[in-house]
């Protein structure tokens, strides 16, 4: 394994060449533009790629991770599972950290604290902290391994099948920002109808999913699972990559330091598929600066070549300034309510509000039905914990569901919406400059029909999802008490327990009680969760909003300034000779740096499709 | 106070009731409850898809009949039962029941449906000279949590009867749960078990950590972590209020024990004597496809990974290896022993077995009540009101309920008194030394003793007035497991 250390070349390129337009637009005084750039060139700065490993309750997703990495920072245990999630990253030196839950009602950051490497087990696993009585949130574990150095974090998470599952959505929540997730079965047994079901939600929240299934050395017949598992997914129509491996085998492989075994193992392609992850998230970094690159690039240079072209060539002027005007024109059309991307962003939330709400009360309504069912069938007064963590738990699984599909339906009017912007904005920055002086210089816009996908939902949204909804979501959950309805249980399971009239009645008064309570349960959960599944849609419309209105406002700025500078060029004309050759050099200046960005763009160009 | 006298009185009623509905529509039902009555326990092996039922199944039985897959395999709900010829029929959903052709394929039955589809059968019958089966019938089921979601809600229906049918028979006395790792789906499905009708309880139920020998990876400890988690188990109140107890058990190595060949055993000691063991039994590829001189064919090879599993394999080779065993029988015994398979037919001889007369009976009686109900008798017949005095009259069913309330948590009992609750109420076995948690070579004085202060303790708890409800009624019922105890032992 060759792995080149810090950041590769085309990212240290890429960062000149922001540097560079920085400067460039700081000489400008285009403040907006500056911070803009400023921003992309956050996103280069390497670390985050984040894979998480999931999978239902004892299938190996610890050893994984640890056979992966070549190290034991998870603990693995035969009975024993993983009851927070612990986040693995790149560290010289090894050290360990426990995030805490904020107590009720405190909105401020979480408490963290340094625990020693020893200490992990005790934080991470079931047996160390039974319930999570300490409100751990997580783990995070620092490790000098090859594999983290380019700035790959690899998640650990609790099993989805585990008792409490409430704890599985909160990671799930997580999972829009991740870049990939390893979903984790064995091949002992086929996928189950609740793997199935998960991992479906699972893809709709990252389009990436590596299938891993582990502990083949023990199974002669895990190529059958496999071929299993994969016609069940294919009949899912989800599409994932797999991987057979044995994370016993690889350990062994390690400590021996034998190669060949550890081909046998299986992970050398599971690691150069982590590899293409770790790469693709780089490609698309690097796209996603090109693109701002180029737009920031556009919208200085109209100002410079219309002031160019009025001192160059006077008799031109009155063309470009109508030219001029017209980009104005269409950058206020851009920023006014009116305009079409507006509509199609107000619109399109719209749609999704009243879908995913439609859709969260259909769900409840499901829950309600079933649970009602299971207290008619039943014995409220049997079972009454069991059946309350039952309910608790299927309403998150379903309040997952649904939040998945508002991910996926935002990431889509998203891209929609970028697509209508970014048509205009392309207009605005094609300002026909007249013949001669400007010749060299006009406007070439074919690179910005490339990466506006790339531009339409990458950062911003991740972090809308993850950090809100999901979490006040489930606070509530915990929070909301369900009356126990076993408080008027007669003694009557005993003794003359075989006067059938008088206990069927005390039963039926049990199951009438008990299905008041679950009632007023799922409709006070059901407010609770559809007013912050609207406030989330309402966030994320906000966020769009304001992210192209500043765009719209960029460009508007950059029409009126070129705008002025030609129109300035007429009146004050004393050191014209000089001026223009400091736009010429400028203008010079600015070309190349388009230059060198068409060429970034042009090598981590997503390899097109056959 | 014996199990036999309740059973003997529900007897006799259903006899009466016979009687009494001779030439009516509920005579072939009620002749259906008295051939019940004769029979042996029936067993049925629930649990997970892919947990191991059929496995164990066939080392219960100690041969291999029901087919086994790595995919998932069993599709329709088979009865195992004694019977003097071998022979298999088919109860489709409708219609009636017939006689199909099997044959066996390396000792497991490939039964043919006959152009009908498994969707369509409701049930398979084999009939099987077994000793095993003599005392109990097996049902095999479909398991529960399959991706093919049809297959699961088969075994659904059979262990929890239709809302409407609320009150009718439970078609098995007693289940035996196979987990594997408590998943949310386990208990889910343990609690359907459990809800369907107020009277089925933890009291019918033993849970089966299964696949023992594949917990930890299936390292040398392997059995002996199965034995903790199982204990920690067995231990918790949510799974207490849903079975009686749990064991480990590693079906694949106990029906491999349970028929192991000569041949089998010739080629195990071939492979122990092989100088490169560790190295082969490293991964399931290597051993089936790494080039080496031990003088076994591939398929040889794979027969034996597939009778014996990984572990069963390095535990099979290691004991002939370091001549811990001898011969093809030492190896069974060790295996059986390793398995844990016995200690699980412990549990089910002492305490289903044990109770089997009353769980019958009470079956029988639930099943005598419907038909009650759903053809009202003529008064003068007193048959309605003699089933009612049975009921109100059987201790024996009260114990069961009652246990069945203390171990779901209902009665509020202290820890200590809980378990001395339990077993005063016949949960580790009827007779008055395990009752009473003596050992079984107490003297008489000692067991007196022993019921006397059992007997005044809950008569306190039973008369002191800061006591709930709950509690006081429960303590007035095991006063009078006391006075059985103490009435069974004659004066002295």
């Amino acid at each position: 394994m060759t792995r080149q250390q810090g950041p590769s070349a085309a990212v240290r390129y890429a960062r000149e060449t922001v540097d560079l337009a920085i400067e460039g637009a700081e000489a400008y005084r285009r403040d907006d533009l500056v911070e803009r750039l400023r921003g992309a060139r956050d996103l280069l700065s390497g670390s985050g790629v984040t894979i998480y490993v999931v999978g239902e309750y004892k299938k190996g997703k610890s050893s994984l991770v640890n056979a992966l990495l070549t190290t034991s920072v998870c603990p693995v245990d035969d009975d024993i599972a993983t009851a927070v999630p612990t986040v693995v990253r790149f560290a010289t030196e090894p050290n360990a950290r426990a995030t805490y839950e904020p107590e009720d009602g405190d909105v401020g950051s979480p408490w963290t604290e340094t625990i020693a490497f020893e200490q992990i087990a005790a934080h991470v696993a079931e047996g160390g902290n039974p319930g999570n009585r300490r409100r751990l949130r997580s783990v995070t574990v620092g490790v000098d391994r090859a594999l983290l150095e380019s700035g790959l974090i690899v998640v650990d998470t609790p099993g989805v099948g585990g008792l409490g599952s409430v704890r599985n959505a909160v990671t799930a929540s997580a999972l829009p920002s991740a870049h990939a997730v390893l979903f984790v079965s064995d091949a002992s047994q086929e996928l189950t109808a609740a793997e199935l079901r998960f991992l479906r939600t699972v893809a709709e929240l990252c389009p990436t999913v590596l299938f891993v299934l582990t502990k083949i050395d023990l199974y002669p017949h895990w190529r059958r699972i496999l071929e299993l598992d994969l016609a069940h997914l294919a009949r899912e129509g989800v599409p994932v990559a797999a991987f057979a491996v044995s994370s016993q085998v690889r350990s062994a492989a390690a400590d021996a330091a034998d190669a060949e075994l550890n081909e046998e193992s299986g992970f050398p392609p599971l690691v150069q598929r982590i590899d293409e992850v770790v790469e693709d998230a780089e490609r698309v970094a690097l796209q996603t600066v090109g693109a701002h690159l180029l737009s920031a690039i556009g919208q200085i240079v109209p100002a410079l070549s219309a002031r160019a072209a009025a001192l160059g060539r006077p008799e031109d002027a009155a063309d470009v300034r109508a030219e001029l005007v017209r980009a104005r024109e269409r950058a206020d059309t851009l920023r006014s309510r009116g305009s079409r991307w507006q509509q199609v962003l107000y619109d399109g939330f719209a749609d999704i509000s009243s879908d995913v709400d439609f859709d969260l009360r259909v769900r409840t309504r499901a829950v309600l039905a079933e649970a009602e069912q299971a207290i008619d069938d039943g014995d409220p007064a049997k079972n009454w914990d069991e059946f309350e963590k039952w309910l608790r738990s299927r309403l998150a699984a379903e309040t997952l569901e649904n939040y998945a599909r508002f991910t996926k339906s935002a990431d889509e009017l998203a891209d929609r919406v970028a697509e209508h912007f970014e048509l205009v904005e392309k207009q605005i920055l094609t300002v026909r400059a007249p013949v001669g002086v400007l010749e060299q210089l006009s406007i070439d816009t074919t690179a910005l029909d490339g990466p506006k996908k790339v531009t339409g939902k990458m950062a911003i949204f991740q972090k809308t999802y993850a950090g809100f909804m999901m979490f006040t979501m489930l606070t509530h959950l915990t929070a909301l008490v369900i009356p126990s309805p076993v408080g008027i249980v007669a003694g009557l399971l005993m003794g003359r327990a075989a006067l059938g009239e008088e206990r069927r009645r005390a039963i039926e008064k049990r199951r009438s009680a008990a299905r008041t309570a679950v009632r007023r349960f799922v409709e006070e959960f059901s407010i609770q969760v559809s007013k912050d599944s609207r406030d989330t849609v309402r966030r994320a419309q906000r966020e769009l909003r304001e992210r192209y209105t500043r765009r719209a406002e960029e460009l508007q700025r950059s029409a009126t300034e070129a705008l002025d500078a030609a129109r300035e060029a007429l009146r004050d004309d004393e050191d014209a000779t000089d001026e223009l050759r400091r736009l010429q050099k400028d203008l010079q200046l600015f070309a190349t740096l388009r230059a060198r960005t068409e060429q970034m763009l042009a090598r981590t160009a997503p390899e097109p499709v056959p | 106070m014996s199990g036999s006298g309740v059973a003997e009185r529900i007897a006799a009623l259903v006899q009466a009731a016979i009687g009494v509905y001779t030439g009516g529509p509920a005579e072939a039902e009620l002749r259906a409850v008295a051939d019940r009555l004769a029979e042996p326990l029936r067993v049925a092996i629930a649990g997970r898809v892919k947990a191991g039922k059929s496995t164990l199944l066939n080392a219960l039985v100690g041969q291999q009949l029901a087919a086994t897959d790595a995919g998932e395999c069993t599709r329709i709900v088979t009865w195992y039962v004694d019977g003097l010829t071998y022979r298999v029929d088919l109860h489709p959903r409708e219609g009636a029941s017939r006689q199909v052709p099997f044959r066996r394929v390396r000792g497991a039955l490939d039964i043919r449906l006959d152009g009908v589809t498994a969707a369509e059968v409701e049930r398979l019958v084999v009939q099987w000279p077994a000793p095993a089966l003599r005392t109990m019938s097996l049902i095999d089921t479909p398991g529960m949590g399959s991706a093919t979601t049809a297959l699961g809600e088969r075994t659904e229906a059979l262990l929890t009867p239709e809302a409407e049918l609320e009150g009718a028979p439970a078609e098995v006395d007693a289940v035996v749960y196979l987990m594997r790792h408590v998943h949310g789906e386990d208990v889910r499905f343990l609690e359907t078990f459990q809800d369907g009708s107020p009277d089925r309880n933890p009291v019918n139920t033993v849970g089966v950590l299964a696949r023992a020998d594949e917990v930890g990876h299936a390292r040398p400890d392997a059995l002996e972590v199965a034995g903790r988690i199982a204990t920690r188990y067995a231990a918790d109140p949510r799974i207490r209020a849903l079975c009686r107890t749990v064991v480990p058990v590693a079906g694949l190595l106990a029906s491999a024990a349970a028929a192991l060949r000569e041949s089998e055993y010739r080629m195990i000691e071939v492979l122990a004597r092989a100088p490169d063991l560790d190295r082969l039994l490293l991964t399931a590829d290597r051993l089936l496809t790494a080039p080496t001189d031990v003088p076994l064919l591939p398929d040889e090879r794979a027969a034996l990974l597939d009778r014996f599993g990984m572990f069963g394999l390095r535990l099979a080779t290691r004991m002939v290896r370091d001549g811990e065993v001898g011969g093809a029988r030492g190896l069974a015994a060790a295996l059986a022993e390793a398995s844990g398979l016995p200690l699980l037919q412990a549990v089910l001889a002492d305490q289903f077995a044990a109770r089997a007369e009353v769980l019958k009976a009470r079956s029988a009686l639930m099943a005598l009540e419907a038909v009650v109900r759903r053809y009202p008798p003529p008064a003068a017949s007193g048959l309605a009101r003699d089933v009612e005095r049975v009921r109100a009259e059987a201790h024996e069913f009260a114990e069961i309920a009652l246990l069945d309330a203390v171990r779901s948590g209902a009665v509020p009992l202290s820890p200590d008194e809980a378990s001395g609750a339990e077993l005063l109420l016949g949960a580790s076995g009827t007779d008055a030394r395990s009752r009473l948690g003596l050992a079984a070579d107490a003297g008489p004085e000692q067991v007196r003793k022993a019921a006397a202060d059992q007997h005044l303790r809950w008569q306190l708890r039973a008369e002191h007035p800061a006591s709930p409800r709950e509690v006081r009624q429960a303590a007035r019922l095991l006063v009078r497991s006391c006075e059985g105890i103490l009435g069974g032992l004659g004066p002295g």
